[in-house]
């Protein structure tokens, strides 16, 4: 799985950001592997069994917390 | 600054349209909160859909020719409008996970018991990905492909679906309380009716700008009226039954059986299901790298497409932790949570450009114009 | 600059890549769920028991053999069904295990098959009136929740033990729980017995005032070809549930007398008797409306039904087919009706259980007054008043317009 991830990111890189590397877009290449590597960290932390909390859930009780609800 | 050079007409933003506000609402039908009246109160969550829609539409006919992110740049300045653009970005990309993860826990739930989600999200995000890529011009052509497929076999379905329908389960009609029906309602009108604030990334390239009001409200009414025949469906065959189903609308499909030989045809009703999610996860990766591409003053916003996938498909999978979280947050928290998204921010910025008289400036001269003075001066 | 380079390459590219498509297609398909048949185990019915020790349930399935179903086509036809055959020759086999739960039975049993136990083809379940009057909610729940079983599983009461009704066959059917899924459906049809789908018993647990119904399976005892005796099912009458508990049953007359007014008679026949001889009429068309009354603090139902028959058969040499004796036996067949419908909204108030949906029609005619009715339904239900409007009809007499002997 780790593997085949890996494999992934690296595809992405070679389609997507080495083109812009050859064209020389730097700015392009600056903000695609920056959110290349966020996905690539993250889903790193995922596959070894880092637990995020979800999001819902967090969402869902800083509304009720600050937002007296109607209706229920 | 050309960053798309894709054109769709009207028809196919009707198509689209109705694609992205039907998306995964069949999945998780509007209105359940009232009950039986669920239909009603996805016809008046039309009508609220309708004005929150005609508020960006006004917003996007005094800028024709630009996307959100663009008209924060201008009305706010600088700053102030990457930041709310920012925050209509978090929006979008925070829906497109919302719809990603609605699917795979469907698709994962019914069809595909022991496939993980991973793959399922990776799946649909690869396609969405490459429609995205190509340019809102395919997603638009796809819709028009995919949509009279799907809504045939919808059709057919609920033909078949008549002979299990019995009025009497959604009689008596409007007895739900005025209070409970009227918060389904707004329910049904965020989602998914007004989720359509996303085509403010999008109309700008509608080839004429004038069917921009028409196609979208077309496209929004003619997805609330298959919203509300499923709703109608989901009570006259599931009766008392259908407030406890997790998917109603699968299940009510699930009890055709024509002379015990047209069975099991829930697969083919999921297709209209899939292509939807598909064509609305790709509209939304779309519009954010889109924005994203805007907003660093990019070149293309191509090469964001795939990491924001990425990015967007570990999101889904940390959603909902379970079936209790998503509908407590379907339920009570996405109406009052989309709400600033969907109206706050485009009637904000409406209201301070009527108030600065900022507007562009050459848009009904020259309706195919692409380039502006304005875009032109900030380069 | 592309992921996907179908726009941008030249037709050799492309068919090569279509090829790699394709090849990638079908070696890839479903590559987690995929369901070879070799490696699952149909399961065609299932009965539910409550077992000795207390709280624990007998669960009991009846799996398919497709070996059997195959191979040896027809020699012993309908015999093959449960119990009797050698076993190699039997279409079915029955497992048996004690859990706590359905589902914990279910996932037992798979090692007993040797194969994953699939639900997507199970026809009918059958609960001994024994675990129904404890509840039958204890049992049905995993049926509902998990995705395999269909909405439309027929749902029974056995008379006895479920097991048993799972052992033995049912009609000519060589697999037992088809043979009662079919012979279900056809009790409906001639007026003997409830036909219930899962969806329906669902509807109708879920409602608060409609309470739920069943079918009853028996076992009787039959003659068979060679005169040995042998144990076959047959349905007969219906279990009357109280929230998910039974509390009685119905005869078949009032069986019939229920349907009626849920309006699902569709033919049947009904036997009276005039002129010194008994005849049937044959039920052709039935049309019945219910219609709730509040009148002066009482509650009454109005319950009109319209019957079309035809003269099936008469067992005196009268000629009948004169208009006033068929007006008087349009009248006959009214008084039948009558009282099946009243004996069975007899029982149903004696049992207090709401089985026809008078409290639902009362929340769609009164939906203002039915607030205030509500809490009190369980106690106003055998209150009710029904007032019968019956209009017979007997619309023809089959090929003889007078009786081939005649008594002079």
């Amino acid at each position: 799985m780790v593997l085949l991830l890996i494999a992934l990111f690296i595809m992405i890189i070679v389609l997507e950001i080495v083109p812009l590397v050859k064209e020389r877009q730097w700015k392009e290449v600056t903000v695609a592997s920056v959110l290349l590597a966020a996905g690539f960290i993250l889903s790193m932390l995922i596959m070894f069994d880092i637990d995020f909390p979800y999001l819902a859930p967090v969402i869902s009780d800083f509304v009720e917390k600050w937002l007296a609800l109607p209706g229920s | 600054m050309a960053l798309e050079k894709g054109k769709i007409n009207s028809s196919s933003l009707i198509m689209l349209i109705f694609a992205f506000a039907v998306g995964s609402s069949i999945i998780a039908p509007p209105g359940r909160g009232a009950g039986t009246d669920a239909w009603i109160a996805i016809l008046i969550g039309i009508t609220e859909g309708l004005l929150i829609a005609a508020v960006f539409l006004l917003l996007s006919k005094r800028f024709p020719n630009k996307t959100l992110v663009e008209i924060c740049d201008l009305v706010y300045g600088p700053y102030l409008g990457k930041i709310i653009s920012i925050l209509f970005l978090c929006y979008l990309f925070h829906l497109g996970s919302l719809v990603l993860s609605d699917f795979t826990e469907y698709l994962s739930s019914l069809f595909l018991i022991r496939t993980p989600p991973i793959v399922l999200v990776a799946a649909m995000s690869l396609i969405c990905v490459s429609a995205a890529k190509k340019g809102i011009e395919v997603i638009a052509r796809c819709a028009v492909i995919i949509i009279p497929v799907g809504l045939f076999f919808y059709l057919l379905t609920i033909l078949l679906l008549l002979k299990n329908f019995e009025i009497k389960y959604l009689q008596p009609v409007l007895t739900t309380p005025a209070e409970q029906l009227l918060w389904a309602a707004h329910g049904a009108a965020t989602f998914p009716f007004a989720e359509t604030v996303a085509f403010l990334m999008v109309l700008p390239f509608l080839t004429n700008k004038r069917d921009a009001v028409p196609a979208t409200f077309k496209g929004i009414i003619f997805a609330g009226l298959v919203l509300t025949i499923d709703a109608v469906l989901n009570v006259g065959i599931l009766g008392a039954s259908e407030k406890v189903y997790l998917y109603p609308s699968y299940y009510a499909i699930t009890t055709i059986s024509i002379a015990e030989f047209i069975t099991r045809v829930e697969i083919v009703a999921s297709l209209l299901v899939l292509g939807n999610g598909f064509l609305k996860i790709a509209v939304l990766l779309y519009g954010v790298s889109l924005g994203a591409a805007q907003l660093c003053s990019l070149r293309s916003y191509r090469p964001l497409v795939a990491p924001m996938a990425v990015l967007m498909s570990i999101l889904a999978l940390y959603n909902f932790p379970n079936p209790a979280e998503f509908i407590r947050f379907n339920n009570k928290i996405y109406p009052v949570y989309a709400l600033p998204f969907q109206l706050v921010i485009p009637l904000l910025t409406l209201l301070i450009a009527v108030m600065r008289k900022s507007a562009q400036r050459d848009v009904n001269s020259e309706p195919k114009g692409r380039r502006s003075p304005t875009e032109s001066r900030r380069r | 600059m592309s992921l996907f380079p179908i726009a941008e390459t030249k037709n050799k590219q492309l068919c090569l890549l279509l090829m790699i498509l394709l090849i990638i297609v079908v070696l890839f398909t479903g590559c987690w769920d995929w369901e070879e048949l070799n490696n699952l185990t149909i399961v065609s019915g299932i009965g539910l028991d409550q077992a000795e020790e207390p709280g624990k349930i007998l669960f009991t399935a009846q799996v398919i053999r497709p070996a059997a179903l195959s191979g040896s086509g027809g020699d012993s036809g309908g015999t093959r069904g449960g119990g009797e055959g050698s076993a190699e020759t039997q279409a079915v086999r029955v497992l048996t295990t004690t859990e706590e739960t359905v589902f914990q039975a279910v996932r037992k049993l798979s090692t007993q098959a040797s194969n994953r136990l699939l639900l997507s083809h199970l026809q009918v379940i059958v609960i001994s009136r024994e675990a129904a009057e404890q509840g039958i909610y204890h049992y049905i729940d995993f049926f509902a929740r998990d995705p395999e079983p269909r909405p439309d599983i027929r749902v029974l009461v056995a008379e006895k033990e479920a097991g048993e009704i799972m052992r033995q066959p049912c009609g000519v059917s060589n697999i037992p729980a088809l043979g009662l899924y079919r012979a279900v459906q056809t009790a409906e049809l001639n007026a003997l017995a409830p036909d219930i789908t899962m969806q329906e018993a669902n509807i109708r647990l879920a409602s608060e005032t409609i309470e739920l119904i069943a079918p009853i399976a028996k076992l009787y005892q039959e003659k068979g070809v060679s005169g040995v005796t042998k144990t076959r099912i047959d349905i007969d009458g219906t279990a009357v549930f109280r929230g998910d508990k039974m509390v009685g049953k119905l005869n078949h007359r009032e069986t019939r007398g229920l349907l009626w007014i849920l309006g699902k008679v569709k033919t049947g026949i009904i036997v009276t008797e005039h002129a010194e001889g008994k005849q049937s009429l044959e039920i052709v068309k039935a049309q019945s409306k219910i219609t709730p009354e509040i009148r002066n603090n009482e509650l009454v139902v109005k319950i009109a039904v319209d019957v079309t028959s035809n003269l099936g058969d008469q067992q005196c040499s009268k000629n009948l087919t004169d208009p006033v004796m068929i007006a008087s036996l349009e009248e006959k067949q009214t008084a039948e009706i009558k009282k099946e419908i009243s004996g069975a909204v007899k029982k149903a108030q004696e049992l207090k259980a709401d089985i026809f949906g008078f409290g639902d029609e009362l929340r769609r005619k009164y939906p203002e007054q039915w607030k205030k009715l509500e809490q009190h339904w369980a106690e106003l239900f055998p209150g009710i008043k029904i007032e019968l409007e019956i209009k017979s009809q007997i619309k023809a007499t089959g090929a003889l317009i007078e009786p081939i002997y005649q008594q002079k």
